[in-house]
């Protein structure tokens, strides 16, 4: 079915020891959208990201995903001094593609390279990548995760360490996906980004607070509720006060 | 000046020995590049401090010790991979038990068997004159298994190395190939066994792909450099072996020393030359 849901959360449980990280999740991720997570420092965001790639295993429910998943991971790799440049970590991407025990074809090469060209990398690709800055390695990882061309793309926290312009290249990549009817789960402590380039915005704190319209979904109510404090308006941007400091 | 390199030649034992420590260069300088990669120094050291036991008990049994020390290698390694799964025994934890316990094994056995402790010596430190036709065949096969199954699996183990978090992420069987990885290693260092000896194996492991890295930031270049300088260091340290009279493991790690601080030092001058001239 062309309009089944890409993804179907239910019911969703995942405990590490007496601790539940993820209380009975329910969601549908559907075809062709841009879905942002959000949720204050140990919501479950990562948690849920790897229970939709099948890392992180459910202690009860059911996850259900329709195609092929690809990711971006929060922390990225430890060592980055490894002798391999750009272009060969944007190429891992197509490495499942390739299968066992054969190189990546020269499309997927190309593919490598028109990701790095899409997020700014292209006159860095032969660089080594232990050379490059903190923002530019994870524009590295985000070429990656475009390269494995995924139909539910996972990414977690790609915005971290992103300037200005690698922001509004990475909302246009995020609309081209969209258009294709794939489908971007993108976790962010960036509400303001994520209420103007969202379709849809999960609102988690070890349980789905909210789940809709940016509009719906971060207003001032469910943001309280889900960070535990007070949510002020400053200028038109809502705005996390911590607990103590009330607006009177 | 020519007969320093020709007269070793017509000894049977020292032909044997230079394709022993060529083998030994290219197993070594292939999964040594991982090692260092990886930081699997204590890893490696611990997989050749564990071998021990086998290498006794083929001795004593009169097999070749090369497979007593496969055999043993190859449990080691499963025991570590398993023992580091869980969160509570970390893979640290898991070597230091594992190998301590498996040398202390191969000391009880040396000393309860009073006719071989002579031998210990040989066993330890390697002998070039020991070196048979079944160690070679060994060896040889054994070099292309662990060369032939790193090219073809490099690109997985270069991403699991690389990001371990990733190659999760894409389905790859990491396990599997963290246990077959330290299985090609436990290969390399029964290759060398026989030229080197149990204690120096590291180094040969370690010294080569670390020179290597210095010289190059490209994985692919980084193994075959390692394997080069690997392979050449063994052949090198053999001649002086044979003229100085000197251990022939001693002599080749000490090669390959030697060339690691002469690039480390070549670099470290050209770096300290760079922002002044620049
Ligand atoms: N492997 C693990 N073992 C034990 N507890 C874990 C593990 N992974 C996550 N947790 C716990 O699960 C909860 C959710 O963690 P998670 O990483 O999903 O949060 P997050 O929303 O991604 O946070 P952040 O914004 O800091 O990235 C936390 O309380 C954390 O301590
Ligand atoms: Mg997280």
């Amino acid at each position: 079915m062309a309009d089944a849901p890409r993804a179907v959360v239910d019911e969703l449980t995942v405990a590490f020891g007496a601790r539940r990280a993820l209380d009975r999740v329910s969601m549908e991720l559907p075809r062709g959208a841009v879905v942002g997570l959000i949720g204050p420092n140990g919501a479950g965001k990562t948690t849920l990201l790897r229970a939709l790639l099948g890392t992180v295993r459910p202690t009860a429910g059911t996850v259900d995903v329709h195609g092929t998943t690809g990711f971006l991971p929060q922390l990225g790799p430890g060592g980055w001094d490894f002798p391999l440049s750009a272009a060969d970590i944007a190429l891992q991407g197509a490495y499942r593609r390739a299968g066992w025990l054969r190189r990546p074809a020269a499309a997927d090469r190309d593919r490598a390279a028109a990701a790095l060209a899409a997020v700014g990398m292209a006159q860095h690709a032969r660089r080594q990548v232990g050379q490059l800055s903190a923002g530019q390695r994870q524009r590295v990882l985000l070429a990656r995760a475009l390269v494995q061309e995924a139909d539910l793309l996972l990414l977690d926290e790609p915005l971290s360490g992103a300037d200005a312009p690698t922001e509004a290249a990475f909302s246009g990549i995020l609309g081209r996906l969209r258009d294709e009817g794939r489908t971007v789960v993108v976790s962010s402590h960036d509400l303001a980004w994520a209420s103007a380039r969202c379709d849809l915005v999960c609102l988690l704190a070890g349980h789905v607070v909210a789940f809709g319209p940016p509009a719906e979904a971060l207003d001032a109510a469910c943001l309280a509720a889900a960070y535990g404090g007070q949510v002020v308006d400053v200028g038109g941007v809502l705005v996390l006060a911590p607990e103590g400091h009330h607006a009177h | 000046m020519l007969h320093y390199l020709t007269d070793p030649l017509q000894y049977t034992f020292m032909q044997r020995a230079l394709v022993a420590v060529v083998f030994t260069g290219l197993a070594c300088g292939v999964l040594g590049s991982y090692v260092v990669l990886r930081g699997l120094a204590f890893i490696g050291d611990a997989l050749t401090h564990a071998v021990f036991p086998g290498v006794v008990l083929a001795f004593a049994a009169g097999v070749s010790i090369l497979l007593g020390a496969l055999a043993v290698g190859a449990v080691t390694a499963a025991g570590i991979a398993i023992l580091s799964r869980g969160r509570r025994v970390s893979e640290d934890t898991a070597i230091g038990i594992l190998f301590a316990a498996m040398f202390a094994l191969g000391v009880v056995l040396v000393s309860s068997l009073a006719a071989y402790q002579k031998d210990v010596a040989e066993l330890l430190f390697g002998n070039i004159l020991g070196v048979s036709r079944t160690d070679l065949v060994l060896a040889g096969a054994a070099t292309a298994v662990a060369v032939c199954a790193v090219a073809l699996l490099n690109k997985e183990l270069a991403l699991i190395a690389f990001d371990r978090e990733m190659a999760e992420a894409m389905r790859y069987p990491v396990f599997v190939l963290d246990l077959v990885l330290l299985g090609l290693i436990a290969l390399a260092i029964v290759v060398s066994l026989r030229a080197i000896g149990n204690i120096l194996v590291l180094a040969m492991l370690v010294t080569p792909a670390a020179t290597a890295r210095l010289l190059t930031d490209r994985l692919v270049t980084m193994q075959a450099v390692a394997a080069a300088v690997g392979a050449a260091s063994g052949i090198a340290g053999l001649y002086i072996s044979f003229w100085w009279n000197v251990a022939s493991g001693g002599a080749v790690v000490l090669t390959a020393t030697a060339v690691f601080f002469a690039v480390f030092l070549v670099q470290a001058a050209a770096g300290a030359r760079r922002p002044t001239s620049g």
